[in-house]
């Protein structure tokens, strides 16, 4: 008895530490990776409908050229094209550690920038916050009434505190500037920590349906996002809040719920149109890429998707001008125009 | 099959237990007691809402447990969790960081097989909750994270056998989940999400079991070692499948109530 029993138990630890098989092993060949995106990108990309996008076309056409790529490189270039028919900024293709995301671009991308940082510093700033300039922003005075905060971006996590003591030696400020032209987003939840500084209750600025379904119709019913008031100081005198056809993602979300407020005044041009939440997905051969989960709406159940968020004050954009090239910031310009003019 | 119908099912197979067995009924197994383990565990892993390819890790874990032997009823509840480090099985990319905890409760009626109580065997229902918040991190070149979550209650038949061996009692105990609830968002978490998305489950789109076979062997008047082999998984199937395995080898000390020493 005593035997069997001991060889029970041995056989058990031996079960015990052997492998589980759970899943097949992975086909690595390009066919087989083409559908494995292919197909995690059916069941999950959020907007076919708002891009006009008939996924199984787009498969159709991109499946030959994969299968027949010679190499990775062309491998590559042929997932990055198919996952471009997107239109998305927030979908990209990274073809291994280390590797240049393979983003999709708009001709935006390409003309020459109308907005330098530098100019402003140089030019428009009288004076300098008291504790300079810190990692994640920088500003100043720009007239003896209207103070100046740069946001370039929303990357990272838990920088409110530099926001704070901004706003702190800002606080004789009567109008306040806050400039997030070509600010590319990051972290949705600390451009929405930071956009807090402005509320003194909760708000709803938008509407979000979220992927959750196999078919490309199954989203969840809006889920309302709210701005919620955070930070020790509120910014209660007129915000001029300035973007551009460069600002996208999370510094959307940050426009998009300022815009909600009755002392903020947009100036500038409508943001890039680039809403989607992305989430990571994993190819066989360690490939990684981004698609969008969710669509975003604003409070009057408008697509943000490619429409951006519309200035409530237009200031033509300067195509000719390069980075650097002019003397003069025009939106700064209109902004202290309105300022004076107690608008 | 709706709920009403999955309930009835289980209801029949409780009731599949002969009545004239019940009319018998001994004392459970097990006395009134509570119990501590401490032991090692390996859990699988492969979720389709994250990827394709499975993930295993080793690591401690700690279990209590409770007994009690009401009105001929024997009411065991086990609890146990763990936070484990998971890489990817074979040929894969990224790593997993998981906490799991589960709880089980176990409702069984004693039937007679010996007239010494050599032999025990007790048939009933067990209910049982996971849970499982994963953190992925993605093998890019920004080591990217996505948060996700698995959450499932099932209730099933379930059953308790011991045998008294070298003065002490080898022991099993296992249940099947017959109808489930399952909480696994289809794309990752966010701060947006809304709350878990209960989804019912029968043994067609959810399949598993979990089940314990172990030896315990009194040390003193109230204190009883324990050596026990859990294991437990189960295949969800939806657009999203997911499976898992856990396996757990736990040593642990059971503390009798006194006046139910036997």
């Amino acid at each position: 008895m005593r035997r069997r029993l001991f060889l029970g138990v041995g056989a058990l630890l031996a079960g015990a530490c052997a492998d589980p098989t759970l899943v097949a092993p992975a086909d690595r060949s390009y066919a087989a990776l083409f559908d494995q995106m292919w197909h995690e990108t059916d069941l999950t990309y959020s907007m076919f409908a708002v891009k006009h996008v008939n996924w199984d076309s787009v498969g159709a056409v991109y499946r030959p050229r994969a299968v027949a790529a010679q190499s990775d490189i062309a491998f590559a270039r042929v997932l990055s094209d198919m996952l471009s028919s997107l239109h998305d900024r927030h979908v990209s293709l990274t073809p291994g550690r280390g590797a240049m995301p393979l983003v999709y671009e708009t001709a935006t991308d390409f003309q020459p920038m109308d907005f330098d940082s530098s100019l402003v510093q140089r030019t428009y700033l009288t004076r300098r916050l008291s504790g300079g300039a810190t990692p994640h922003l920088s500003g100043g005075w720009l007239t003896p009434t209207t103070g100046y905060v740069r946001l370039s971006n929303f990357v990272g996590a838990s920088w409110g505190g530099e926001l704070d003591a901004a706003l702190d030696s800002l606080q004789d400020a009567k109008q306040l500037v806050i400039d997030i032209r070509c600010n590319p987003g990051g972290n949705y939840e600390l451009a929405l920590d930071l956009a807090g500084r402005f509320v003194e209750q909760p708000i709803v600025f938008g509407f979000v349906r979220i992927r959750n379904g196999p078919s490309h119709d199954n989203l969840t019913d809006p889920i309302s996002e709210t701005l919620r008031p955070t930070g020790r100081r509120k910014f209660a005198g007129t915000v001029y809040l300035l973007i551009d056809r460069r600002v996208y993602s999370s510094a959307e979300n940050f426009a998009l719920a300022l815009r909600q407020l009755p002392n903020v005044v947009a100036v500038g041009d409508t943001t890039g149109g680039s809403s989607g939440r992305p989430v990571t997905r994993e190819l066989a051969n360690g490939w990684t890429y981004e698609l969008s989960t969710w669509i975003e709406y604003s409070t009057d159940h408008r697509v943000v998707e490619d429409a951006g968020v519309a200035p409530s004050v237009v200031v033509p954009r300067n195509v000719s001008a390069g980075a650097g090239a002019g003397k003069r910031d025009a939106v700064l310009d209109r902004v202290l125009g309105l300022a004076t003019s107690g608008r | 099959m709706d709920l009403k119908q999955m309930v009835r099912h289980a209801l029949v197979v409780l009731a599949a237990v002969p009545a004239a067995a019940l009319a018998q009924s001994e004392p459970c197994a097990r006395p009134t007691s509570i119990q501590a383990s401490v032991g090692v565990s390996q859990n699988d892993r492969a979720d389709a809402a994250i990827n394709s390819t499975q993930y295993q890790g080793r690591g401690p874990q700690l279990s209590v447990g409770a007994a009690a032997n009401v009105r001929r009823v024997c009411v065991e509840a086990f609890a146990t969790g763990g936070a484990h480090y998971l890489r990817p099985v074979g040929v894969g990319f990224g790593s997993e960081r998981i906490v799991d905890g589960r709880a089980d409760l176990y409702v069984l009626k004693p039937i007679t097989l010996s007239s010494d109580n050599r032999t025990t065997l007790a048939l009933g229902l067990a209910a049982q909750v996971t849970a499982t918040g994963t953190r992925h991190s993605f093998a890019d070149a920004y080591s990217t994270t996505s948060n996700y979550r698995l959450g499932v209650g099932s209730i099933g038949p379930a059953f308790n056998a011991s045998y008294r061996l070298m003065g002490g009692r080898a022991f099993a105990v296992a249940m099947v989940p017959l109808v489930s609830v399952v909480d696994h968002p289809y794309v990752a978490v966010s701060s947006l999400d809304p709350l878990p998305g209960m989804h019912l489950a029968n043994w067609s789109s959810l399949r598993g079991g979990s089940g314990q076979l172990g030896y315990e062997l009194p040390l003193s008047r109230y204190l009883t070692g324990t050596l026990s082999y859990h294991v437990s998984g189960f295949r969800y199937t939806d657009a999203r499948p997911v499976s898992t395995l856990s396996q757990m080898l736990t040593f642990g000390m059971r503390l009798t109530r006194p006046t139910e020493r036997r």
